[in-house]
């Protein structure tokens, strides 16, 4: 037999552990794939007698029969726009300021500390702020959208902040150190060099920022959101109970058509959160592509 | 001035001829360090107008610390502390108030590793003389872009393409690029760190004769780790060693009979 064929005692076991290795990671990843499917394959079967088409047409109700999701939706929507429009252009902003201009030294060393904290804080914890501040102080009207949407942007900042931290880090040192070298100034270093790299890893981390925001409930019920509203909001201060909330409260109800309502209503809101997702990933890679 | 110092002993003294009669950058007593860490100490030269210097030594020598001294690309890193003068044409660059873009328009450095702006060919040469306000109109523009390109040779291979991107581009193209980019603000002095890095032997030695011809429009400072590549290239050599200029002098002195038994050391590969 060759010699490079006859495999000697040491390489022998080496391989057999490279194959249990290898086998155990296999197998591991396949537990992990079960462990989201069986909660997802549970959930479709309980949305299954109460996922009609009506249900996306009608307003929240009283009646399991006639209560449905489109008043929900808008309201959830509605709740996006303070978090698109104001969360996540300022969490961006405040995390190139930290990254590109700010020496890491006083209050930019302290915004930097705070937002790494505040960003491990549980959301819950925002709707505790998020009352105290938004709704005592500010006194903005509880049960609406704009309420929604100014603790979700709140809950969100810190995690767009990091995460456009993240981004920014990614972009190599040789990428700014060129624009330097040409007498760039920060800003145009920034904006004509640091940015365009690190967008398509910001808009990933947006769109998955704004996925978090819509399905998140428990701030929202700390600020008032546990009331009913049967109506469908059309702008950001008339009454409306985002989706997240509409399903913690059917799921709560004995009536078993509001289970299953709750259920679908759920499996909604998973593919919404789902499809958000995907859009994200799909846009970083093509911005990355180009 | 020479201070001949081959001998047996350890110490490092200054050996050739630092002083240049109209140096166009001068630096005098120059010492940058790192945190409490010196890269580079007491660097006293004096750089040649139209004139190509090479900074040669081992890696960690401090020669991308002294390059980039020059045009203050070391003051982007917070933890940097620089001691000693560096005059431009008998200014000193870290004097208050001085204008550090305007400085590096000046002072143009071309960084180790080649990046092409996320821009078409013609915009990343033009972003020098865009950014710098130095061309009233397109034509002007046009004609900075056409220098840039004639001067790193590479015009004629790209003037077919010049709003397309730099994707295509070979590695060789994409240094003179680099060149191009920084030759089109019409620069006083160039700084190119290691330029040939990562070429292969037929481009590198192209990259050679187009900065051998770039001491026509300005001085040229490049730093390079090869003795033999400095000697092709430049016509005086300073070498460093562990943060020390060892000896400055005329490359074919230097290379022939070095003054100083760590720059004979070097030359003969004792030491790298």
């Amino acid at each position: 037999m060759s010699r490079l064929r006859r495999s000697t005692d040491t390489s022998g076991s080496r391989q057999r552990r490279d194959r249990t290795a290898r086998v155990l990671a296999r197998g591991g990843a396949w537990l992990l794939l079960l462990l989201l499917a069986l909660p997802l394959l549970d959930l479709l079967r309980r949305a299954s007698g109460g996922l009609e088409w009506a249900l996306f047409l009608r307003p929240d109700s009283i009646e399991a029969g006639a209560a449905g999701i489109r008043g929900a939706l808008q309201a959830s929507l509605l709740a996006l726009v303070p978090v698109i429009l104001v969360a996540t252009p300022l969490g961006l902003a405040v995390a190139v300021y930290l990254e590109e201009i700010a020496a890491r030294r006083g209050v930019a060393a302290l915004v930097d500390g705070s937002v790494r904290h505040l960003a491990t804080l549980p959301p819950v914890v925002f709707g505790l702020l998020g009352f105290g501040g938004l709704v005592v102080v500010l006194g903005l009207p509880v049960g609406t959208p704009l309420l929604a949407g100014a603790v979700l942007g709140l809950a969100m900042l810190p995690r767009v902040v990091l995460a456009g931290q993240f981004a920014l880090r990614q972009v190599p040192a040789f990428v700014r150190e060129t624009g330097y070298a040409m007498g760039a100034s920060p800003l145009q270093v920034v904006t004509s060099h640091v940015l365009p790299r690190a967008a398509p890893a910001m808009v990933g981390a947006s769109f998955s920022m704004l996925a978090r925001a819509l399905g998140e409930a428990a701030p929202l019920l700390l600020v008032g959101f546990a009331a009913f509203a049967v109506g469908r909001p059309q702008a950001m201060t008339e009454p409306g109970i985002p989706l997240p909330v509409v399903v913690y409260q059917w799921g709560g109800l004995p009536d078993p058509l509001f289970a299953a309502r709750a259920a679908a209503a759920g499996l909604v809101l998973v593919v919404a959160v789902m499809l958000l997702g995907v859009a994200g990933e799909w846009l970083a890679r093509r911005g990355r592509a180009t | 001035m020479s201070v001949p110092a081959r001998g047996g002993d350890n110490t490092v003294r200054m050996a050739g001829a630092p002083a240049h009669a109209d140096p166009v950058i001068e630096c005098r007593g120059l010492s940058v360090f790192r945190g409490q860490d010196p890269l580079v100490t007491g660097v006293e030269i004096g750089f040649g107008r139209n004139e190509v210097t090479a900074i040669v030594g081992a890696p960690g020598a401090g020669k991308t610390a002294l390059l980039k001294a020059l045009n203050r690309m070391m003051d982007l890193d917070a933890e940097i502390r620089i001691v000693g003068r560096v005059l431009l044409d008998g200014e000193d660059v870290r004097a208050p108030g001085t204008d550090v873009l305007a400085l590096r328009a000046r002072v143009v450095l071309v960084p180790a590793r080649p990046s092409a702006f996320r821009q078409s060919l013609f915009d990343n040469v033009a972003y020098g003389p865009r950014i710098h306000g130095r061309a009233r109109d397109r034509t002007e523009l046009e004609q900075h872009v056409r220098d840039g390109l004639e001067a790193a040779g590479l015009f004629n291979e790209v003037r077919d393409r010049l709003t397309g991107s730099c994707d295509g581009l070979t590695p060789e193209q994409l240094h003179r690029l680099c060149i191009a980019r920084a030759v089109a603000l019409d620069p006083q002095v160039l700084l190119l760190e290691d330029p040939c890095r990562g070429l292969d032997p037929p481009a590198a030695a192209r990259i050679e004769d187009l900065v051998h011809g770039l001491a026509k429009r300005c001085s040229v400072i490049l730093t390079v780790q090869s003795m033999q590549m400095a000697g092709r290239v430049a016509g005086r050599i300073a070498f460093l060693h562990a943060g020390r200029l060892i000896e400055v002098n005329e490359a074919d002195e230097l290379l022939t009979t070095p003054r100083h038994r760590l720059t004979e050391a070097y030359v003969t590969g004792r030491i790298a």
